[in-house]
């Protein structure tokens, strides 16, 4: 078994599903026996291929990664931006066809998990498919808040909520701290996530850091003040259904 | 390719671009140049009167290449 320093690959995935579920021993040891193998992925290499037909899930066990689609003139889409432990296409278990394509955003290390085996354990432990069908929720009411992040936020407002957003998750997952972080993203990525030109983006960070949200240096982003940014960004975390008594006990 | 810089001005003030961009050819930056100016325009004019807007772009030398301008005026015609 491949395994990355002492920690089994698969751990990120159980402390994923137990945000969402209290698994028992039993069910914990069910996630760290699924079948797996672990590819390292260059960065901007695809993890997914849009209409690509899905014979295995893939789990983040390192590195960032992002969903895309890909519009006639060529113009990109990025709907989603995920990190170690997340599912990047849990839907294709039962979906069977990708619906759009998964890039890595940094190199990463990705699990592949035959679907048949997400398919078995979630129905063998009905915890564990509950853990993965919040998971899916949660994933799609993040993409609601993005929608309307484009559809209806100035551009300020959309590039502080990603930073919170992006902030608040890496926290969540245990990778990094809210108020300062590295953001591994272009300024083209970061339009490409908020519907806008690198243009813009570049000037709207400046006007950011000009009236005190952020600081930046290269890629590592400083936020002095949650309540002012949070304000900016018009961002309540609630959509990311982090509480503790959120996601598990309602499905309990 | 080549790298190209995006400076953009709202009335007096002037934000430098000093990250650039990559792009195909001068077709491609014209483009650029005025989608960027478009989406300054949505977030600026809402509120405005009159408001001169624009992108100057420069290559990799510090060249100017493009300049854009976008003149806005609102009057209110009833009392």
């Amino acid at each position: 078994m491949e395994t990355l320093g002492t920690r089994h690959p698969l751990e990120p995935l159980l402390r994923k599903l137990q945000q969402w579920m209290p698994l028992d021993a039993k069910e914990a040891d069910a996630v760290r026996a699924l079948p797996y193998e672990v590819q390292r992925v260059k960065a901007g290499a695809y993890i997914v291929r849009d209409g690509d037909r899905a014979t295995r899930s893939c789990l983040l066990i390192s590195g960032f990664a992002f969903r895309q689609k890909l519009v006639a003139d060529g113009g990109r889409s990025i709907s989603a931006i995920h990190m170690c432990g997340d599912m990047v296409d849990l839907q294709n278990s039962l979906l069977g066809v990708a619906d759009h394509s998964v890039q890595a955003l940094t190199q990463c290390n990705v699990a592949f998990i035959p679907r048949e085996a997400v398919k078995e354990i979630a129905f063998a432990f009905p915890n564990v498919g509950m853990a993965m069908w919040c998971d899916t929720l949660i994933d799609a009411s993040i993409f609601r808040e993005w929608i309307a992040n484009i559809a209806r936020r100035d551009a300020a407002t959309r590039i502080a909520h990603l930073l919170c957003e992006f902030g608040v998750r890496l926290e969540a997952a245990g990778l990094g701290a809210k108020l300062a972080y590295e953001l591994p993203m272009t300024q083209e990525q970061l339009a490409d996530c908020t519907g806008l030109t690198s243009v813009h983006v570049n000037r709207t960070l400046k006007a950011l850091e000009a009236s005190g949200d952020i600081t930046r240096s290269i890629r590592h982003v400083a936020i002095a003040d949650w309540g002012k940014i949070s304000d900016t960004a018009d961002f309540q975390s609630e959509y990311l259904h982090l509480a503790p008594d959120c996601a598990g006990s309602r499905a309990a | 390719m080549a790298w190209y810089y995006f400076d953009s001005r709202d009335d007096g003030k002037v934000i430098t671009d000093d990250v650039g961009l990559e792009v195909a050819d001068l077709e491609t930056v014209k483009v650029l140049a005025a989608k960027g100016l478009a989406e300054l325009a949505v977030d600026v004019l809402p509120g405005s009167l009159e408001r001169c807007l624009g992108i100057d772009v420069r290559d990799a030398n510090s060249d100017p290449v493009l300049t854009t301008e976008l003149i806005f005026k609102a009057r209110l015609l009833t009392n």
